[in-house]
Parts: C-alpha cells; sequence; structure tokens
C-alpha cells in the first residue's frame, strides 16, 4: 500500500492535472475522464464505507483498543478518499470552464460527460469488487 | 457500535479503486454474526415474506420515482458489504445536493442482525425496520434502515449526504429520506411478489 500523508493524493491530483496539455480538441475528454472517475469514487464511498467497520470480538481490553485503531485508520482513509474525489472534481470544474473558454457550450459539455459517464460508472462499478 | 458484523471490506473496495491495494490482498469474509443478545427484544411478526434471491436491487425503484427523488439513475454494485450483497447507488454527484441512496439486497443476514444499543425499530410500509447509522460518519447526515423482509433475509434502504447540504437535514430527516425510498421500493417489491 502506498504511504498516505495527509492530503497527498488530493494534492497528487493538482500536481498531475497541472501538468495537462490541453487543447480545443482534448478538453472536453479530458474533464470527461476526471468528473467520472470523482463520481466513481464518490459512489463508491456511498456505498462501502458505511458498511466499514470492525466490531470489538471480545470486551477485553486489547479488543477495545484494536478495534477503535482500526476504526480511526478506516475514518481516516474513507477522508482521504473524500478528498481525492473532490480534487478530482475541482480539476474537472476548472476543465470545463477552459472548454468554455475555447466554446464549448454549457449543454454541449453536460451531453459529452453525460454520454461518456453513462458506460463509464456501468464498466467500473464493480472493478474493485 | 451501532451495527454488527462490520468488515473492513467496504474499505478495500475503496482502496482498490484508487490501486491502493494490492492483487495478493483480497478481502476477507467478514466473520459470523454474533447471535443477538438474549435481552433484546425480537423484532415484531412480519405480515408477510418478500424473498430477495432474484431482486435486482436497481429495479427497487422504477425510472419515474428515481426522477421524483432528483436523482440520477441507478448504478448496479456487488460486496460492497463483504457479504456478495447486490446493491444499488443512485446519487447525483456532483451537482446539489448531494443527496445518495443506497438499496442492498442482503441475503445472509436478518434484519434483526443489525439490533444494537444504539438502534431502534421502526415501521416503514407495515414492515419492521432496524433504524441505525455508521460510526464511521456524521449521524446527523446519513441514516441506515434494514428491514425485516424474509427470514435470515433483509433489504438495506441507505440515505447519504456526504456534505451534509440537504436543506434542515439531520438524524430524523436523513431516516425519513431514506423512508420514502424504502416504501417506494417495498410497493415495487410487493407488486413483483404477485
Amino acid at each position: 500500500m502506498r504511504e498516505l500523508g495527509h492530503g497527498s493524493m488530493a494534492s497528487e491530483v493538482h500536481a498531475n492535472v497541472g501538468r495537462f496539455q490541453v487543447t480545443p480538441e482534448n478538453v472536453l475528454a479530458l474533464h470527461n475522464a476526471l468528473a467520472a472517475e470523482a463520481k466513481l469514487i464518490h459512489g463508491k464511498i456511498a456505498v462501502a464505507s458505511y458498511s466499514a467497520h470492525v466490531g470489538k470480538p471480545g470486551a477485553d481490553e486489547v479488543s477495545t483498543t484494536a478495534a477503535e485503531g482500526f476504526n480511526a485508520k478506516i475514518d481516516s482513509l474513507v477522508k482521504q478518499c473524500v478528498a481525492y474525489a473532490d480534487a478530482l472534481q475541482a480539476s474537472a470544474d476548472n476543465l470545463a470552464r477552459i472548454a468554455k473558454n475555447y466554446g464549448h457550450t454549457e449543454a454541449e459539455i453536460n451531453a459529452s460527460f453525460a454520454t461518456f459517464n453513462t458506460g463509464y460508472q456501468a464498466r467500473h462499478a464493480n472493478s474493485a469488487s | 457500535m451501532t451495527r454488527r458484523t462490520r468488515t473492513m471490506a467496504g474499505v478495500f473496495v475503496v482502496l482498490a479503486s484508487l490501486g491502493l491495494v494490492g492483487c495478493g490482498n483480497p478481502p476477507q469474509p467478514p466473520p459470523p454474526p454474533a447471535a443477538p443478545s438474549p435481552t433484546r427484544p425480537a423484532l415484531p411478526p412480519r405480515p408477510a415474506v418478500l424473498r430477495l434471491d432474484k431482486v435486482n436491487p436497481c429495479d427497487l425503484l422504477t425510472p419515474a420515482q428515481v426522477s421524483e427523488l432528483n436523482t440520477d439513475a441507478g448504478v448496479v454494485g456487488s460486496n460492497n458489504d463483504g457479504l456478495g450483497s447486490r446493491d444499488c447507488l443512485w446519487q447525483r454527484y456532483p451537482a446539489k445536493p448531494d443527496d445518495a441512496w443506497v438499496a442492498r439486497v442482503i441475503l445472509k443476514q436478518g434484519a434483526e442482525t443489525y439490533l444494537s444499543d444504539t438502534s431502534r425499530v421502526t415501521q416503514v410500509a407495515g414492515i419492521s425496520a432496524v433504524e441505525t447509522s455508521s460510526d464511521q460518519h456524521n449521524p446527523a447526515w446519513h441514516c441506515l434502515l434494514y428491514i425485516d423482509v424474509a427470514p435470515g433475509q433483509s433489504l438495506e434502504v441507505q440515505y447519504s449526504n456526504e456534505t451534509g447540504d440537504h436543506p434542515g437535514l439531520n438524524h430524523a430527516v436523513a431516516c425519513q429520506l431514506a423512508a420514502d425510498a424504502a416504501q417506494l421500493m417495498l410497493s415495487n417489491l410487493r407488486a413483483g411478489a404477485h
């Protein structure tokens, strides 16, 4: 597993997206990819993290300490995932603004995303199951 | 603890989607549920049995009902609870408010499994349900219902809002939003059972 410094995944998004070569030809594709991944991860958090909890196998001190330790770690990782999805979405929002500057209308951007996203969510919904 | 038999499998699913979990570390199956405490009240008798074996969770809401909830079409998933259950997610993210509903058809655990010191028993469309919340999230922004549809099976209906931006949101409102969706699902489930 990668080292997870606080905010590291979100920072990576900002750093990597800043290196994209955005052109009028690829701006919608870049926007669609980031926005669809943000939506996928946000959904994964909704379907998986509410079920994530380590119970105490016993009432002894070790069980309590272990369960609390695992649950604190889960909580931390979930927050990292939320920050990661939000960073992807913020980058997608920036690309949508750039697309408008290139002359794409909001309707075109939304239609392009809707077409891309439907297939993306269906392909990846169970990819990590 | 508000829910029984919680595993890390769900988080592994999230982490795996981010490429953070190695291929050699598949989620482990959850431990068997602990027997309910004998001091806890049992759930009231079921008015009818609605088995979930052949239910596609995304079929529990019609397209018209999905529009009524002002959300997007459902996306099916499986094993996000570590029990092999199929689920369906309806969300509009990134549109606001950040409402999300999940329906999960649990074939391996009855609703009574989710009774705890912090849960309460309620009724949805005349069927008993265990109303509870997750320790991992702010209870004011989500609600979990485990509906007692059949022996050894339960229908989980979850409402959640990661940012708490639904107007007037608190735990009671979250549970009402979950119950409203659950009522529609049970109506469709009953119609399909005939």
